[in-house]
């Protein structure tokens, strides 16, 4: 019966199938100002244009292959907008995902709409003129492990765990951004320049061996110590130099802690001792030390789970009770 | 293009179904349903083909294909191209891919008769269709279908209510079958899965001759407020399916006319 896929094959002669989906993005979306360039994409700012709503919007571009849309965006993307249904409130919730197609049919565009939130963590803590007093530290850790920890339990890997992540609003909410596309995006590595810092990745994945969700638990524990003392735990500028950071401070792993199947070996390394607690977490509180030490163990089986880090003295106590936000309820 | 409002969870009311956009471009009923069932089984067909299950990638691909219709019109993006981008797609969402290339060929042996276009063709058009079908379904790739209820209640039969396990699975396989056909129907954009299961589990037990156990109304403890009229009409679309396939032929036959 259908001989010919007419309106496909028009829009095929019109060289691009996707112009009205892109109008159809710029009608909803009103595109402010970038706010971010991350290895993920661009970030802007954009107006929900029925709604008034600010919202971020990441996009994301990546090449079609001969199979189409990568299995692996699909895959990742449709588990993000999963976790968006759930709403988690230490997550940054995934609202809407819309893409496009351009070059011919060989880029694809995804755009992201998200929350958008006051700070990152890492602005916040370069900002703020002094310390913060001991139970706001609490309360954004907590919130980072609730976050975290719900997203373990969704099976989801955060694998890139750090300050620019860790997104804060002015009730002092905590929001997880950036999580799941990690995998996609070291497929798609030829798109990118941005640096990565590579301050928060535990050994195990800096020795390239097999991972798992305790790699974010590591990233956590650096970030208990920058929370308190404001500045990163080990920070080296490659690879290399940043195990070299890492077992400065923490000594040198045994032969029984050094990772399976690592790409470099042990003796490569010259012998350390560990420093003193009070040098390795400086003005943190001893139960905040032990719970550092908990995330910061070599073996990543021995690592506390993020449901663990919750039950520990250190959150003994420690409430998040954030001013009711009007946005929530709007749609 | 029509651009209707997609509610959140994919359930639509009854007059959006009936104000499809294939019916506003003025198809009528029958006509819809006909161009839709024949696509269906040419999933159904394919994708057991490729040893995927309805419980599983040929289910999704069933239900991306209802819904993409109600965001375009059959007259717009023809049925049979997009049920093969629909299989493409589900098949790489529930992580069992087929190349573009094996769902054409597969494609164009099974329905020469439908895809009157050549190999390289037919590709470019799975292709170009997949990106429409992402632009419309926004990767909300994950479905959930009515099977794993099933097996929740046929369970909760056996170890809650301790009821003969050879009964049980008399119901389910039953049960299995009517969920199969019901990809043939509207159901899937009308109801949410688990009513779907829980309606047409209490059709297997009536169909079974068991109906003392829909008076206990088992269902209560798993979809709240849901009245046996309202069952009843959710059956009857499977079963009004059954008796139009049996007005003409027998069963799955249906689509190669």
């Amino acid at each position: 019966m259908f001989t010919v896929l007419q309106s496909l094959k028009e829009l095929r002669m019109a060289g691009e199938i996707v112009e009205p989906w892109d109008d159809n993005i710029h009608q909803t979306y009103k595109q402010e100002n970038v706010i971010g360039k991350g290895a993920y994409g661009v970030v802007y700012t954009v107006t929900h244009l029925p709604t008034g709503r600010k919202f971020a919007m990441k996009k994301m571009e990546m090449r079609v292959s001969e199979e189409g849309v990568p299995q692996s965006v699909i895959r990742e993307i449709s588990s993000l907008a999963v976790l968006g249904k759930k709403n988690h409130e230490n997550i940054n919730t995934l609202h809407e995902s819309l893409c496009s197609v351009s070059n011919n049919g060989t880029t694809l565009a995804i755009y992201m709409v998200m929350d958008k939130c006051d700070w990152d963590l890492y602005t916040f803590l370069r900002d703020i003129p002094r310390d913060m007093p001991d139970m706001q530290c609490r309360v954004i850790a907590m919130q980072i492990f609730r976050g975290v920890d719900f997203l373990h339990a969704n099976n989801i890997v955060h694998r890139d765990l750090k300050p620019q992540n860790v997104l804060i609003n002015k009730d002092q909410t905590v929001k997880i951004a950036d999580f799941g596309l990690s995998r996609t995006y070291s497929s798609q590595a030829s798109f990118t320049t941005t640096v990565v810092t590579l301050w928060y990745r535990s050994p195990e994945l800096l020795l390239q061996t097999s991972y798992n969700s305790a790699v974010d638990i590591w990233a956590i524990g650096c970030m208990l110590s920058e929370i308190y003392n404001r500045r990163p735990l080990f920070s080296g500028q490659t690879e290399a130099q940043q195990l070299v950071a890492t077992f400065t401070k923490l000594g040198l792993p045994s032969p029984q802690e050094w990772p399976r199947g690592a790409v470099i070996e042990r003796a490569t390394y010259p012998e350390h001792p560990r420093l003193p607690d009070n040098l390795l977490f400086g003005r943190m509180p001893q139960e905040g030390a032990d719970l550092a030490k908990w995330c910061l163990d070599y073996i990543p089986e021995r690592r506390c789970s993020a449901a663990h880090a919750l039950l520990t003295r250190f959150f003994h106590g420690v409430t998040h009770r954030p001013a009711p936000t009007p946005l929530r309820e709007v749609n | 293009m029509s651009r209707s409002r997609i509610p959140a969870d994919w359930i639509f009311e009854e007059d959006a179904i009936k104000n499809s956009p294939s019916r506003k471009a003025g198809m009528n009923e029958r006509d819809e349903l006909k161009l839709k069932r024949e696509a269906i089984d040419i999933m159904k067909k394919i994708g057991a083909e490729f040893g995927w299950k309805l419980n599983g990638a040929t289910g999704a691909a069933c239900v991306y294909f209802h819904r993409f219709y109600m965001l375009h019109s059959i007259q717009e993006f023809p049925c049979p191209t997009t049920s093969l981008s629909c299989l493409f797609l589900a098949g790489k969402s529930e992580e069992t891919p087929k190349k573009c290339k094996d769902i054409a060929q597969n494609a164009l042996k099974n329905f020469s008769h439908i895809f009157r276009v050549n190999l390289n063709q037919l590709m470019d058009d799975v292709m170009s269709m997949e990106r429409v079908l992402l632009q419309t379904i926004k990767f909300d790739f994950t479905i959930d279908l009515p099977y794993r209820y099933i097996i929740m209640y046929a369970n909760d039969f056996k170890s809650k209510r301790a009821f003969d396990a050879a009964m049980v699975s008399d119901i389910v396989c039953c049960a299995w079958p009517l969920v199969n056909d019901s990809f043939f129907t509207h159901l899937c954009l009308a109801w949410e899965p688990q009513i779907i299961a829980v309606s047409l589990f209490w059709l297997a037990i009536k169909l079974r001759q068991h109906e003392e156990i829909n008076e206990t109304k088992w269902w209560e403890e798993h979809v709240a407020e849901l009245c046996s009229d309202k069952m009843e009409t959710i059956c009857h679309e499977v079963l009004d399916y059954y008796t139009l396939m049996n007005g003409g032929n027998n069963g799955g036959a249906a689509a190669s006319g």
